[in-house]
């Protein structure tokens, strides 16, 4: 049985399973680590899952945004330190002082894989085609509501109209939702670029896509103009990347300890230690985002009043739900925002837990008496019974509502719990329950508006509630374009927020990936997704 | 006969009528919008960036705003001519990825039925024929096992055992004979036990009835009557037992083909399910129907040629 290496390596890789031996070095990896990175070989990456469309314009999810991420590049990169903008395939740019025009000056050394030229042609085929599949990209779409066209002003700029301030269009140009495209690959329909026919600048080609079994991607031997934020500007060191399809959370994270892969991508809270009792290597990325909250619903009668609203946050122990939960895996929120989003404010000090002050907020807002269940009720007598629809029994959303509904129950509220077999996709205010839970993903505080304003009304908790004063701060993040103007409107957002009860933030989502001790310069961009072009072994 | 394939026909069609018809009313009976689960879903992002002009171009694009008779009149059209429409999540026809799928889950299916017959029969034989009461008590005692254990538990304990710690198998994957081992193994030991048990209760009871008495007193030993005479009429519970499998499966697929990362059927279900893919979903279950329809129809021409009796209707 033990006439093969790989053999004998598996072997001790189960047997510190089964000890849970403490987490290793990086001794596997140290020998070839100063000769410096190598060129060639196959980098093995499985991913939890496959979704299906790989066009980076039209729907938004993140294991094909990783692939997207190493076919395309963007006119702009951000720095997961500083959420900064920086240049890319755009040198430079200016913008209007009404924030309507966005004018890119372009690298002119910048090629297709097919070998066409990256011009201000392309890249205005490129914005004119989102417009016009409109549904099928409606994040893209979305990043350029108002847009009135592009215009060539010669072959290495172009400038960017819209009718209304649109000042997190910068950011935008930074996520692959507006990955530019050869003029061959958008002259295709939305479906034939979504079955993998995509072609784009960056450092890996794809080569084929077999549904639910693998993704193929090849070194680009000629490549030279790498985001600021790869090590590696040249060519990829991997001459191939290999993805296998593993939806098997037990089954991703046992192959790589048992070397299998080299890459795991994206593990869940549970795999972590499985990872970490192996040699392999966990890497966490704190998403930026909004924290995880639970949103009351403003129009329903039961939180009419903010001082019931405020009384949740008050009554929650967000500490203890991380702990419990998600194995202390996850970071309690500290504000609206996570700690990585640019837009973040420390507003730790808002969201203390305190019974006593909920208890008092709640007799502020009337619910005064305290029936022999412990839970209270108003003049009208009726109970302080607020209810949750969510999806997934048995899930960490379950575990999690299962405490809170402990912990709410110790200042006298009874958090009803409606487990439902799938989300409700209609409006919000048709249906009858209280409060909900929401996450959304992006590194820009603009993401404040998609979650918290009365703009899209049917699915807003201010549904027939519009906070003219809330509105009309999220209309000025829109044209704010200066970082430290914008943080200071990010901030009074989110204060405003707090203040009025809007939300319960609870925790700040991190994602978990790993790779093979072997697997050097491993890294990953803002958004978690990994950058294959600066592995080597 | 004719008359009897005839009859069979007019079943399989109505049945079949039957689950397209169900597949329809599906989108229009489970909660949520076709319309904003396309414009929506996945990874937590809300839908809230769609405009109501995009949803509404979307749902006539459609056909989602025309009366429901019109709707299920074009739908059973589509369906008669093959055209099952585009997966929400892909954009790409559902036929295709089901087209790619199938050949992957009938690999496995295959290989895992017939390892169950062969493993199910061995066990039973053997629970029959090897010398000792003792032995043989034993050797039907653990084809319990086959029946008791859950599929999902088993394939993780075969992958910990097998590739994570022995590495003799890769633990994902569908490339060559070596993936497939694993994947049908699980399927294959589930049922196992089950055929296992049938037959030894069959052949058993074969064993007792007046034909093996008049063997036994022709002379012939144990083997040669369980060989001989009782296993071909012990065998038809089996072949209704295969029949099941089939449904067996493709259930278990779902579970083996996530487990195991494999391309196929149980696994277009799972995404399909929680994707909301309606279209995809309404195909696999016309694709499951059918499936069940030739199935069944294949085990009942099977019984007629393992026992005449039933084909010419002499009564046992």
């Amino acid at each position: 049985m033990s006439k093969r290496r790989p053999t004998l390596t598996a072997l001790a890789a189960g047997l510190a399973l089964l000890l849970a031996a403490c987490s290793s070095g990086t001794a596997g990896g140290e020998d070839s680590a100063s000769a410096g990175p190598t060129t060639g070989g196959t980098l093995r990456v499985g991913f939890s899952d496959d979704t299906g469309n790989y066009d980076p314009q039209q729907r938004p999810q993140l294991h094909a945004r990783t692939i997207s991420r190493q076919i395309t590049d963007t006119l702009t990169d951000q720095d997961p330190e500083t959420g900064e903008i920086l240049p890319w395939l755009a040198t430079h740019w200016e913008i209007s002082d009404d924030t309507t025009q966005f004018t890119f000056t372009l690298r002119d050394d910048v090629t297709f894989s097919d070998g066409t030229p990256f011009d201000a042609e392309v890249v205005k085929a490129n914005l004119d085609r989102v417009v016009e599949i409109g549904p099928l990209a409606y994040v893209a779409a979305g990043y350029l509501r108002g847009y009135v066209g592009s215009e060539v002003l010669d072959d290495g700029r172009v400038r960017v109209t819209f009718d209304q301030p649109n000042a997190q269009f910068l950011q935008a140009t930074a996520t692959q939702s507006l990955g530019l495209l050869s003029l061959d690959t958008l002259a295709l329909s939305p479906e034939e670029v979504a079955a993998g026919n995509v072609v784009g600048t960056g450092p890996y080609v794809l080569d084929s896509y077999v549904p639910d079994q693998s993704i193929t991607l090849t070194a680009r031997e000629d490549y030279d103009w790498g985001s600021p934020l790869y090590e590696n500007r040249g060519r990829a060191y991997y001459d191939t990347v290999e993805v296998s399809f593993i939806p098997e959370a037990t089954t991703l994270a046992g192959s790589l300890a048992s070397g299998q892969i080299d890459v795991a991508y994206i593990l869940d809270a549970a795999s972590a230690d499985t990872i970490e009792a192996s040699d392999a290597e966990l890497v966490s990325t704190a998403m930026p985002a909004i924290s995880i909250p639970i949103v009351p619903f403003v129009y329903r009668d039961v939180f009419a009043d903010e001082h019931t609203r405020r009384a949740l946050s008050l009554a929650t122990d967000r500490q203890a739900i991380v702990d419990t939960v998600f194995q202390g895996r996850y970071e309690p929120a500290t504000g609206v925002l996570t700690t990585t989003n640019p837009g973040y404010v420390d507003l730790s000090d808002e969201l203390t837990y305190d019974p006593d002050q909920a208890e008092t907020e709640l007799e502020q807002a009337g619910w005064t008496e305290v029936g022999s269940d412990g839970i209270r009720t108003n003049a009208a007598g009726e109970r302080l019974a607020p209810s949750i629809e969510y999806v997934g029994s048995g899930t960490s959303t379950e575990a999690l509502l299962q405490l809170l509904q402990q912990q709410w129950k110790q200042v006298g509220i009874d958090l009803v719990l409606k487990p439902v077999a799938e989300a409700s996709e209609d409006a919000l205010h048709q249906h009858d329950y209280d409060l909900s839970t929401w996450s959304q993903t992006r590194a820009d505080p603009d993401v404040l508006r998609t979650v918290y304003s009365s703009f899209y009304e049917n699915q807003s908790f201010l549904y027939d509630n519009a906070d003219p004063e809330l509105d009309q701060l999220l209309g000025t993040l829109q044209t704010t374009v200066d970082p430290a103007e914008r943080l200071k409107v990010s901030e009074q957002v989110q204060r405003l927020i707090l203040e009025r009860g809007y939300t319960v933030p609870l925790y700040d989502l991190t994602q978990y990936t790993a790779h093979a001790a072997g697997v050097q310069g491993y890294h990953t961009d803002i958004e978690g997704k990994p950058l294959f072009v600066d592995a080597w072994s | 006969m004719t008359a009897f394939l005839l009859r069979r026909v007019a079943q399989m069609v109505v049945v079949l009528w039957g689950a397209i018809t169900l597949s329809f009313a599906l989108v229009h009976l489970v909660p949520g919008d076709p319309v904003r689960i396309m414009l929506g879903g996945g990874s937590g992002e809300t839908a809230a960036s769609a405009s109501p002009e995009q949803e509404a171009a979307l749902r006539s694009q459609l056909g989602l705003d025309q009366p429901l008779l019109l709707q299920y009149l074009g739908f059973l059209r589509r369906v008669l001519t093959g055209d099952l429409g585009q997966s929400y999540s892909t954009g790409q026809p559902v036929t295709a990825s089901i087209g790619a799928g199938l050949g992957s889950t009938v690999q496995l299916g295959g290989t895992a039925i017939l390892a169950a017959v062969l493993l199910g029969l061995l066990f039973a034989l053997a629970g029959v024929l090897l010398p000792g009461r003792a032995v043989r008590s034993v050797v039907q005692s653990v084809t319990v096992l086959g029946v008791a254990v859950p599929s999902f538990w088993l394939a993780v304990v075969l992958i910990q055992v097998f590739s994570f710690t022995l590495g003799w198998f890769p633990a994902f994957g569908s490339n060559g004979v070596q993936s497939l081992v694993l994947p049908a193994l699980t399927l294959a030991l589930v049922t196992a036990g089950t055929i296992a048990q049938l037959l030894t209760r069959g052949l058993t009871d074969a064993l007792g009835e007046p034909y093996a008495d008049t063997a036994r007193s022709k002379g012939l030993g144990r083997s040669r009557i369980v060989l001989g005479h009782a296993l071909r009429n012990a065998s038809i519970p089996v072949l209704t037992m295969v029949g099941m499998m089939v449904g067996g499966i493709l259930s278990g697929a779902v579970i083996v083909e996530t487990v195991y990362g494999r391309p196929g059927i149980g696994r277009l279900f799972v995404e399909g399910v929680r994707a909301h893919d309606f279209p995809l979903i309404q195909a696999l279950i016309i694709l499951t129907g059918g499936l069940f329809v030739v199935v069944t129809l294949l085990v009942d021409l099977a019984y007629r040629w393992v026992d005449p009796r039933i084909r010419t209707g002499v009564p046992a």
